[in-house]
Formats: C-alpha cells, structure tokens, sequence
C-alpha cells in the first residue's frame, strides 16, 4: 500500500478545478429539475461519478482543495439549504435526488468534515428549519437510501446548535420542548450501524457542551451507565455512546469533565463485562481513546514541550521546560495509564496505535520522573515473552503485538523528545532484536509490523536526540539499519530503515561512510529485493564497517530464513560478498555454513547446501586452479555430513536439488576417481536419484551435475546404462533424459555421442517411439539436439557425418507437424515450440562454424534451410498467440543471420526477399506476433513471396479454421483485405494475384479431397472470401468463371455421400454465396435441391434459412417471392423427406431464370 | 501504518515542511543556515554530504536540507521519502564566471517532477560584497522571468550581515503554507460569521 502511495502521481494545485466548476454548476442545475427525462437523470449520474472521481484522485492530497473549497462547497449547501428551507415552509415531500448529499459526502470523505463544515450556514432561523426537515414524517431523510442526506443534515445541525442563544427561546410549546427535540434527534440516530452514527454522535458532543444542557448531560451519562450495564447491549449504542464521550472528553468544558471523571471510568470499566462487547475492535479503540483522554484532561498542559529545533527568528531554542515542580498526580490517571499498558499489547493494530499515542501524550505532561517511569513500564513489555525465550526464534508468535505495541509507543514518546538518553542504552538494545523481528508461524511468518515499528522508532530517535547522545551508538545502529534496508524480506521495511538511516545520515553524520552507503541503499536499489540482495549489499559490503555484520545476518538468518526465496538469493548474495576477499572471507563462512547442515531443521540445511555450494563458485571465479581444487575437495567432503535420508528424502525435493547444484559446484577429477571410497561415497547415489527424481527443477539441477562430471572423466558406460534405465523408467524419469543427453560433455568424451544422438532420433518418433506417449519427454529430446549441436559446434565435422546432422534436423522439422492433443489442451504446441526454437538455434550454429566445415552444403542443405523458414512461418502465423510469438522472435533473429561464410553460393542461406521481411517486420513499432491485430495484416502480404506462399497459406488457413475468436477474427478482415487489394490476373505491378490465391486454395484441396480435416479449412477460407466480398473480380471473365465452376462443383459434388455435418454446411454456404454471381447461378439453382432435400434435417433447416436470407438481401433478375413463400411454408425438419424434396426441386424450379 | 506513512502523515499534522538549500558549491548555503541558527559563521567548511536541521518558525517546523553543491552530492537533491515543498537557491553574487552553470544546473533542477509545485526563492548571496552583480543583473543571467512552472522570488542577501535572509524565508514559508495549510493561513483572518473558531480545531 505505502508503495503505491509514494510512487502515485503528485500534484501540485488542484488542476482540475477549470473542469471541476462548471461540472458542478450543471450537476447543480440538472439537480434542480423538478422531473428530469431519463437522459437527464443518466447525465446527472454520469456528472456526479465524475466530480467524485476527481474527488478520489485528490483524496491524498486533499489540502491543494482548501484555496477553492468555499467557492466549491457553498453552492451545494446553498442548495441543500433551499431545499430544507422549501420542506419546511409547506411540509410537503419534496423529493431530493440521492446525488447531492452524496456529493457533500464525498467533499466530506475527501477533505474531513471539520474542514468542510465551516462552510455550513448557521443562521438562527435555520434551527427550526433543520429540526423540522428532521422530524416530518413526510421527510426525505427517512428514505432508506439517504443517509448520505442524514449524516450531512445531522453534521449541519451539530453546528448550528452551537449558536450562542439559550435554546429555550426558540420553544413553541413547552419549555425545553427545543432542546429535546434536538436530543432526540440524536439520540435516535446514535445507535445506527451506518455514518448518521457518527453524525449524531457529534451532534450530541455539541449540544451537552451547551451552557444550558449540562444537565442533560448528566443524564445522557446515567442512561449511558445504565444502558451498558444491562445485558445485551446493541453494539452500535456502545460504540455511539463511546464516541460521543470520547468527543465530550477531548473538548468538553474542562470542569465538566473533571466533575464526571469516576463516571466515565466506570463506565470504560463496565465495558470489559461483555465478551461481545469487549471483543470489538472499535469498541476498545474508543475505550482506549477515552481513557487516554480523561487523564489528559486531568494533567496540567504539556510540561514537557519537546524541543524541536531551535527558533530560525531568534536562533534561541524554545524549551518552555516549565519548573518540574512536585505535582500530584492525580488518581485515575494511574488506572488510566495501567489500562493503556494493556491496550498496547491488544490483538489489533488499531487499539496498539491508539494506545500508544495515549501514552505519549500522557506522558508529555508528566513529571520528568514520571515519564520514565512510563517509559520502564513500555520497556518492560519487551520482556513479557523473552524471559524464557532463548533466542528470537523461541518467542512466541503472540508477542508480535506486545513488541509492535511496545515499539509504537517508543516511537510516540521518542518523537515528543521524552526519552532521556539515559534511557538510550536500553531501549537500542531491545531494538536491535524488534528490527529482526520474524517469528514463524506455520508456513508464513509474522512480524513484519514490529520491524516496521522498530525502523519508527529509530527515525524518530535521529529527529529527536542531539548527536552528541547519540554518538556513542551510532555504529551499531548503522549496521542495524543498513542490514535491514538491504536484507529484509519485505519491500516496505527495507525502505523504511532506509529512511531511518537517511535521518541519521542527515542530521547526526555520525554514521560511518553515510552519504557513501545511503547512495547504495537509497528508496530505489533497496525496492527491488535482488537488486538490494545482489547489487546494493555487495557495494555497502566494501565497506569493512559494515561486512562482517552482512555476513552475520546471511549466516545466521537468511540462509535460514522460512522463505526458499530468501535462502537462494542469501546464499547469492553470500558469494557476491566474499567474492573479493575470498580468501580470508570464506574460512568462517563455509564453517559456519557446516554449522548449518547438522540443524535438524530441512530449511537451515538446504540454507547451508546453497551457501556452500555458492561459496565454491566464489573460488573458481577468484582463485587459481590449485587453490580451487583444495578448497572444492573440501567443501564437497561436507556433504557427507547431511544424512543420506534427508538428501533422498521423499518431498524433500529442494534439498536434492541443493545438493545436486552443490555437486555441480564442488565436484573434482579427483573426488571422482576415489569414487565410493572418497569423502562422499554417495554422491553418485544423489545424482542419478537427482536424474529419475519427478520434480522438474531437481531433474534440471542432476542435469547439470552430469554435464560437469562428463566435462572431468570418460562417462562413456554411466552415459549409457543411464540412458537405457532413463528410456525405460518412469514418465517423469523418461523426462530426464533429452535433459541429460542434451548436456553430456561430448567434446572431451565423444564415444557416446553417436549412441546418443541415436537414442534421439529415436524416442522422437511419435508412431513408435519409445515416448509415443509422453510428450514432455519428447520435447526434452527436441530440445536436447541442438544443445549437443552447440555444445559440439567447433567438432561438428570431426564427430557427425552430415547425413546425421541432417537426419537431426529433419527430425525438427518433423516435430512442427506434431499437433498432440491430451486433456491438457494442444500439449504438441510444447513440441512445435521446441522445434522452432531448434530449427533456428541448429541454423545460427551451422553458419555461425560454416568457415569450419568444408562441406557446409552436405550439413546443411539450402532447400532444408528454406524448408525450416516455411516451417516457422507457418507456426507464426497459426493460432496460438504464444507459438506464434516464439516463431516470430526466432524468425526476426534469422532475418538477422549474415550468409555463412566461406560458403560458395552463400546467398542461397538467406531468406527469400530478406528486404521485404525486413521492412515488414524488422521496425521500431514491433509488437509481439502474439498480437493478432498487428501481426496478421502484415502476415498476409508474405503471400507475395512465391517461395513461402504455401506454407504461410496453410497456416492462415488453419487460422481462419480455428475456433479461437481473437485469431480468427483478424485473420479474417486481414486476408479479406489483402485478397480484395489483388488484382485478378498476375500484371507488372503485382506478384500476386486472385487468380493465383484461388487456385492455391483449391489446389490444396484437392491434394486430399476425402479429408475432412483438409478440405473444411478451405471451404471456410472461401466463405470468408465471400463474405468479405473479396471475389467478386472472379467473374470478369472466362478464366474467374472457370474457377467459380470449378469450386461449385467441387462442392456439389458427392455431397450424399458425405457423413461430416460441418463440410456439408461449409459446402452449403459457398453454394449459397455462389448464387450472387450470375454465370454461376443456373449452375447452383441445379445444385441447390441436393442441400436442400438433404437426408440430414439439420442440413435442410440451415439451407431453407441461409438461402431465405440471401434472397431476402441479394438482387436477382428472377422474382424470389414465391420461392421464399416455400421456403417459409416447408416444414424442412419434418421426418417425412418426401415432402423436403418436393419442396426443394419446387423452389429449384421457382428460381429458374426462365420458366 | 507503516513509518513511510506515518512520514507522509505527520508532516501535515505537525504542520512540517521541507525545504532545500541547494546551489553550486561556495554559494554560502551552510553559512547562511548558520547565521539564521545564530552559531559562528567563520568556521564554515564545505559541505560534504547533508545536514538536515530543524527549525520552528512561526507555527510551522521547517525540515532544512543543506545538500552539498558537489556533482556527487545532487543524487541527494531527490527525496523519495518525503515530498519537498520549497527550494531556496543560494548564488554567489560574485561568481560572474559561473553564473551560466549556475543558471543551467538550476533549470535543469526544476524539471524534477519531485520539485513540482515546489516554491523557489532565490537568494543573490554575498552582495555586500564589491563588484557583485545586482539583484536585477542575476535574475536576468539566471533567466528566472521564464519560470512558469513553480511560485518564485529573488532576494538579494547577505550570509555575513544578515541582510534580508529571515525576509526571504518569511516569503517562502507563507507561500509553501498557502499552499500546504491554506485553511491554517486564512482561518486567523477570516473566522465564518464570528463563531469562536477553536471548536473545530479542537
């Protein structure tokens, strides 16, 4: 929340008053019209949204309002008050729109009501009038749905009563007969749930503080009495009882309040009775509120005035320290103050909070003897849960509130300058644990508002101490707050120690480095938590000052941290660390991270697993070989020391994966080769558990262990039996294996990498394959060729003949076709995408290592290379918003790609009119091919290039296919546009034209007309087209003609003898969109009885209406009255087909052109 | 509530607001602080870094940033945790030769979307001194009359006698409180039609 707040818009004027004012004016004026149309009552609406909107957007910076709000507020109490004021002079229901009130409230909401009030009127003659509009029966206010009138109208009366008149002398009747009207205003709205609560509850604070009904007073104070201390007393009464008290407390006449002083304690004392009553936050907020209140009001004023700053007139400082004299304290306040105590330890924040500026303010004018009494006891919660508790992990979950309670009260006083810095010592000592306040609870924490608080505390003690106090802290404190600003695990507390320690930088400089530091960890690189773990602290950690502490807090907390999260990035931030100073750093690290791994607890040991494990990667980076391969052999023996049972524990998943990343990192030639008489006899058990584990990140993390022991020793035989135990094993073990053989260092041992690549190909095959039924598994293998087409790059023609390679690649090529579907959804999209991916990746290998091959042709054949752009042109175009992403991110990068060198002919392995796909897609406004509205308006154009047509062809019309509305809707407009852009015939100006795109679409129909599948597409491609009016060119002569009759034919053929409902209905509409052009149209008249006298019903029912409607829109020569007359008449749906196909050659006949 | 809020919260409450000292180096920013605190004045070194002082003024506690004038230091300049209310501009009236660095470091300054709406009082420092430039002389160099974005002023002073420096101040704290506290300005003079006005403070 605090974020956003800081990094909202900030203003610095209300700069939407130009349109702010006249909105009002017509807001006002609409709400005058006696009977508004329903255009006006909408535009009313939509005026009043408006003005609260902009209210909303001022709300944290409400006081840019003041300079203008008399001009704003007055018109709209000045209408309220016509209206009240017209209600009473004739008493009859005048309604009010709903809408004002609730603009006044949102005024209200906005800048707080006593801001607002003021610009209330408060005339005399307006008492009766709001006393009346408040009675009537025929009163608005009692609908419901006003409140909003209720709560302004009782805030309006709250002050008008306050006018300085004996309220007698307005009675009509009877004496006093004014004033009780008012009283039982109140009092009736007083237990309500909503804000006309609050409203009378200020409304009775004004009128008992009247002169004259003090002695109502009274008497509201023993209803009070005696209502709380009946059973079962409604909550709202007692929270509007409490309010009204609180008000009368805080502003009453101070001998009033003295005089009622036992009463109102005991009335807070009689609300601990009821558990219902007691257990309401609001009620012991209130509670706490008044008592805090009563013992202010029996304290003199501040004795203590704090010491902000010295006078910038004079440059005296102004320290009004009046003469401590021995006073009394008055009783009740010690009870008041006890009850504060335990308020401070209350279950919720909001009583903490009140509790704690309670005490601070009693406190300010106690005795400066007292106060520190104050303050022991405040210090002594701190206690409560610690006695017993060892460390700050042992603490109690519930001690959260006491320290939060505790910190916010230190805060309090600390800011009002009541905390002796003798008192310093102490207090500092318990911050620095409230600082690291996190107690575990479950699988989250809590805490985090007593760190919070502690950040408070010590921002407030910068503000208020003299840095001479202050000094001989102040290097503790820096560590403290740097550590938190750096290494919390929540982003608001960073920056809150942040902005402790800013304080302390600006105002003491006492910290050591503190500009230095502050610009490390200032508001923006402590915001994001890597940036503070893995950028911030490395920097502050050059600092000596500050090191060993970073060092500390990772040690003992981070990596110990319930947070995995946290762990990771400490044990990160560890390496980063010690890394320049490795070492001298690391002896004490790595021992302590030993430490680690005999906790009983699974969190600190894979903490320490991780912190090792980086420490290793520290001194490979720093250190020579020597030193590296000592201190790996050493690291790695400590494994040994985590029991094998935790390691392969079942659901102890992180710590395999710790523990394979730790051998990644620390594994030897010569751990190796001692094998199972070494320091880890194990470590093989781990891997290869690591490898058949069924969680992804431990099979990734197993990988990579492999990838560095094959790098180290001939694993020729491990390779292989893992293979075959891999192919064989489980669905998630069978997973591992494209992910193993994809890393295997083939380079130094090359014997496995023939068997590998074999294995591959041959798990691939989706027929017979050994993963026919694991998709998964099937795409690790896709991903794993390239990776060894990489990893081999310099050698590929020393190890892989170019009939391997090229079997590889066509192997991906072939996985673009794989349109798996399980219950997951179209899981084959996994496949295609790792295919495209490889495609690109085995092309940027092969050129890149073209100048070592010397027969690059053999390896890569330019028709291959083509054959994988139509590939991934294709996918780029087809309906999948992230296959097509993934194809045109990979596509661009080719684009990219320099013709391989050293090649003759190397023009031919660069993309046909590599220019155009350039301009088409190679610009500044490149949004993602994920975004079908900018992509497919380009895609249609690469049907210009004769050598890819095909296949993007076929994509579109996969995409016009597909069911997915967001693709096939542009893809529709756009092919229709470009379609219509074309020419007929191929000219001089065009590379395409509507014949060409025609005859491509029946050609590829016709390449399999039995397959539903192939030819439904089509036919929606065509209807499409006709929709979009896109082929109208075609009857412009012969040719155009022949294809219309062509396609006609193609579907009116055979149509009974087809079973899938979908082609017959495609069929059906291009037989119906074909009525529209004339040479065709006898044709189709002919035709047109076979649909409609089809054996299916449905087919006959959506024909009859289809064709009724294209009669009723088209023109044709011939009269189509009578037909559509049939058309209607027929039952088509009927049972009976007789009566369908006499009805159908009826209307055949009907629209013959010549009867 | 956690401290960033209460931060933000009880600078209006406490009626706080923060101003910058800001200027290229030996402009005389400290000195001027230290005059207006009443401490010594010849012992002023550069400023390494900031010092953030308080002083009440009026009703209103003033959070002064005296931020150095060094490139390094201007990171500071920024403070995202809290909103700056005024800046005051401190020249040295002498400096002829870096008038034109002065003048584009503080345009370039009040682009800061941090500073907007901050109020701008310049003060022409050091003009007891021979050969000074004017008042008129500097807010020409300094290109002021082109400001349209923030409330300015200028004001010529002098850190060593004294000379106007509470009178500038006055200005931009009235003017930050017109803005920060308008109804706390107005509320003295104009009370609405004679009631007591402390009821709604209370």
């Amino acid at each position: 929340m605090a974020d956003e707040d800081y990094e909202r818009k900030f203003f610095s004027a209300f700069d939407k008053y130009d349109v702010f004012v006249p909105a009002q004016k017509q807001f006002l004026e609409l709400s005058s019209i006696a009977n508004p149309s329903a255009e006006e009552k909408t535009e009313h609406n939509a005026l009043f949204l408006k003005l609260s909107q902009i209210l909303n957007e001022y709300q944290e910076q409400s006081y840019l309002l003041d300079p203008h709000l008399e001009e704003l507020v007055t018109p709209v109490v000045e209408y309220l008050k016509l209206h009240v004021k017209n209600f009473a002079s004739d008493l009859k229901p005048q309604g009010i729109m709903w809408h004002v009130p609730m603009l006044l409230y949102s005024y209200i909401k906005c800048r707080g009501y006593k801001t607002i009030i003021r610009y209330f009127p408060h005339e005399i003659a307006d008492l009766l009038v709001v006393v009346t509009y408040m009675r009537s029966p025929e009163s608005p206010v009692h609908e419901p749905m006003q409140w909003a009138l209720r709560y302004v109208i009782l805030l309006w009366l709250s002050l008008i009563c306050m006018i300085p008149f004996d309220l007698s002398q307005f009675d009509e009747g009877g004496t006093g007969q004014t004033a009780s009207s008012i009283e039982s205003i109140g009092r009736q709205h007083l237990p309500k749930a909503g804000l006309e609560r609050e409203g009378a509850a200020l409304l009775l604070t004004r009128f008992y503080m009247r002169q004259d009904s003090l002695s109502r007073f009274t008497q509201f104070l023993e209803w009070s009495t005696v209502s709380l201390d009946a059973s079962g007393i409604d909550l709202f009464t007692c929270i509007g009882i409490l309010h009204v008290l609180c008000e009368i407390a805080k502003s009453g006449p101070l001998a009033l309040v003295q005089s009622k002083v036992s009463d109102l304690l005991s009335i807070s004392t009689m609300l601990e009775k009821e558990e219902a009553v007691i257990g309401n936050t609001i009620v012991r907020k209130l509670q706490t509120k008044l008592n805090a209140r009563i013992a202010l009001r029996l304290l003199p004023g501040k004795s203590n005035a704090r010491v902000k700053g010295p006078s910038l007139s004079s440059g005296q400082n102004i320290s009004e320290i009046a003469d401590v004299e021995d006073i009394d304290i008055p009783e009740g306040v010690e009870t008041v103050l006890e009850q504060l105590f335990s308020a401070l330890q209350d279950k919720d924040t909001l009583v903490r909070w009140s509790a704690a500026k309670g005490i601070a303010r009693v406190a300010e004018r106690l005795p400066v003897d007292f106060v520190d009494q104050v303050l022991e006891t405040v210090l002594g919660h701190f206690k409560i849960h610690s006695v017993t508790a060892a460390t700050m992990y042992d603490v109690p979950a519930i001690a959260e509130a006491t320290w939060h309670g505790a910190c916010l009260a230190c805060a309090e006083m600390m800011r009002r300058g009541l905390v002796s810095p003798l008192r310093l010592p102490e207090l500092i000592e318990w911050l620095a644990r409230a600082l690291y306040f996190d107690v575990r609870k479950g699988a989250h924490s809590v805490g985090s508002n007593v760190r919070d608080s502690g950040a408070y505390v010590l921002w407030a003690m910068a503000r208020a101490h003299q840095p001479s106090d202050l000094a001989q802290y102040a290097d503790d404190l820096a560590r403290h707050l740097v550590t938190v600003s750096l290494y919390d695990r929540e982003v608001h507390i960073r920056r809150a120690a942040s902005a402790a320690f800013q304080e302390f930088v600006g105002r003491t400089s006492l910290f050591p480095h503190g500009i230095d530091v502050l610009r490390k960890t200032d508001f923006y690189a402590v915001g994001i938590r890597r940036n503070a773990f893995l950028i911030a602290a490395p920097e502050v950690a050059e600092h000596i000052e500050y090191r060993p502490y970073l060092l500390d807090h990772l040690l003992n907390v981070t990596l110990r941290h319930w947070d995995i999260n946290m762990r990771r990035l400490g044990s990160q931030s560890l390496r980063l660390i010690c890394m320049p100073k490795i070492s001298e750093l690391a002896p004490d690290a790595i021992s302590r991270c030993v430490q680690l791994l005999h906790s009983p607890d699974l969190s600190d040991i894979h903490g320490g697993i991780l912190g090792l494990a980086e420490i290793a990667v520290a001194f490979q980076e720093k250190e020579s070989s020597d030193v590296v391969k000592t201190r790996k052999r050493e690291i790695f023996s400590y494994l040994n020391l985590v029991p094998e049972s935790v390691l392969l524990g079942p659901r102890n998943e992180m710590v395999t994966a710790a523990a394979c990343e730790f051998l990644t990192n620390t594994v030897t030639l010569e751990d190796l080769e001692t094998g199972e008489k070494g320091a880890v006899p194990n470590w093989r058990k781990i891997m290869e558990f690591g490898l058949k584990h069924k969680t992804e990140s431990v099979q990734e993390a197993a990988a990579s262990t492999i990838a560095v022991i094959t790098k180290l020793v001939d694993c020729n035989d491990l390779v292989l039996r893992l293979t075959l135990e891999l192919k064989r094993g489980s669905l998630a073990a069978q997973q591992c294996l494209g992910r193993m053989l994809g890393v295997v260092d083939y380079n130094s041992f090359p014997a496995c990498l023939q068997p590998s690549v074999k294995t591959l190909l041959g798990c691939i095959d989706r027929a017979s394959g050994a993963f026919r039924s694991n998709v998964e598994a099937r795409r690790n293998c896709f991903i794993a060729m390239p990776q060894i087409l990489n990893n081999i790059s310099v050698n590929i023609s020393r190890y892989l003949a170019p009939t391997t390679v090229v079997s590889m690649f066509d192997a991906l090529l072939d996985g673009l076709s794989d349109y798996t579907i399980d219950e997951r959804g179209d899981v084959g999209s996994w496949i295609r995408i790792a295919c495209i991916q490889g495609l690109t990746s085995f092309i940027e290998t092969m050129i890149g290592n073209a100048a070592n091959l010397s027969n690059f042709e053999q390896y890569l054949p330019s028709e291959r290379y083509h054959e994988a752009i139509k590939g991934i042109l294709k996918q780029g175009v087809e309906r999948l918003d992230n296959v097509r992403q993934v194809a045109g991110e990979r596509l661009c990068r080719i684009l990219r790609l320099s013709p391989p060198a050293y090649v003759p002919n190397s023009g031919n392995w660069v993309m046909l009119e590599s220019d155009f796909f350039g301009r088409l897609f190679l610009v500044d406004d490149a949004s993602g091919w994920n975004d079908a509205a900018w992509l497919f308006p380009k895609a249609v154009r690469i049907l210009e290039v004769e050598g890819y047509r095909k296949s993007v062809l076929l994509g579109l019309i996969a995409s016009v296919a597909s069911l997915t509305d967001s693709t096939h809707r542009p893809v529709a407009t756009s092919l229709v546009a470009f379609a219509s852009s074309l020419p007929l015939h191929k000219a001089a100006s065009s590379r395409y034209s509507l014949l060409d795109i025609v005859d491509e679409l029946l050609q590829h129909m016709r390449t399999n007309t039995t397959a539903n599948s192939v030819v439904v597409p089509v036919l929606q491609v065509f209807n499409v087209l006709f929709e979009g009016d896109a082929l109208r060119l075609l009857q412009d002569d012969e040719e155009g003609t022949d294809r219309l009759q062509t396609l006609l034919s193609t579907v009116s053929g055979h149509v009974e003898r087809i079973k899938n409902i979908r082609r017959i209905q495609e069929s059906m509409k291009i037989l119906v969109n074909l009525l529209a052009f004339e040479k065709v149209y006898s044709h189709c008249i002919e035709a047109l009885p076979k649909f409609l006298g089809h054996q299916y019903p449905v087919i006959r029912t959506d024909t009859s209406e289809r064709l009724y409607l294209a009669l009723q829109s088209m023109e044709f020569e011939v009269n189509t009255e009578e037909a559509e007359e049939v058309l209607l008449q027929t039952e088509w749906s009927s049972t009976n087909i007789q009566v369908a196909t006499e009805a159908a050659q009826q209307v055949a006949n009907l629209l013959k052109e010549e009867r | 509530m956690g401290l960033l809020t209460v931060i933000r919260k009880n600078r209006m409450k406490e009626k706080e607001m923060r101003i910058l000292f800001l200027g290229l180096d030996n402009a005389g920013k400290t000195t001027i602080l230290k005059k207006l605190n009443g401490e010594d004045i010849m012992t002023v070194s550069p400023t390494l870094g900031f010092n953030i002082k308080t002083f009440i003024h009026g009703k209103y506690t003033l959070n002064i940033w005296d931020v150095g004038g060094q490139r390094t230091l201007r990171p500071y300049w920024r403070n995202y945790f809290e909103q700056t209310d005024a800046l005051v501009w401190v020249v040295d009236s002498g400096d002829r030769m870096r008038m034109r660095d002065c003048k584009e470091e503080l345009h370039n300054l009040l682009l800061e979307d941090r500073l907007a709406g901050a109020s701008l009082l310049v003060f022409a420092n050091k003009t007891d001194l021979q050969g000074s430039m004017t008042k008129n002389e500097i807010q020409e160099a300094l290109d002021l009359s082109s400001i349209k974005s923030h409330h300015w002023r200028i004001w010529s002073c002098s850190a060593v006698t004294g000379e106007n420096l509470i009178e500038g101040l006055d200005w931009v704290v009235d003017d930050v409180a017109g803005r920060l506290y308008y109804s706390s300005v107005t509320s003295q003079a104009q009370t609405p039609q004679g009631l007591p006005i402390s009821v709604f403070d209370s």
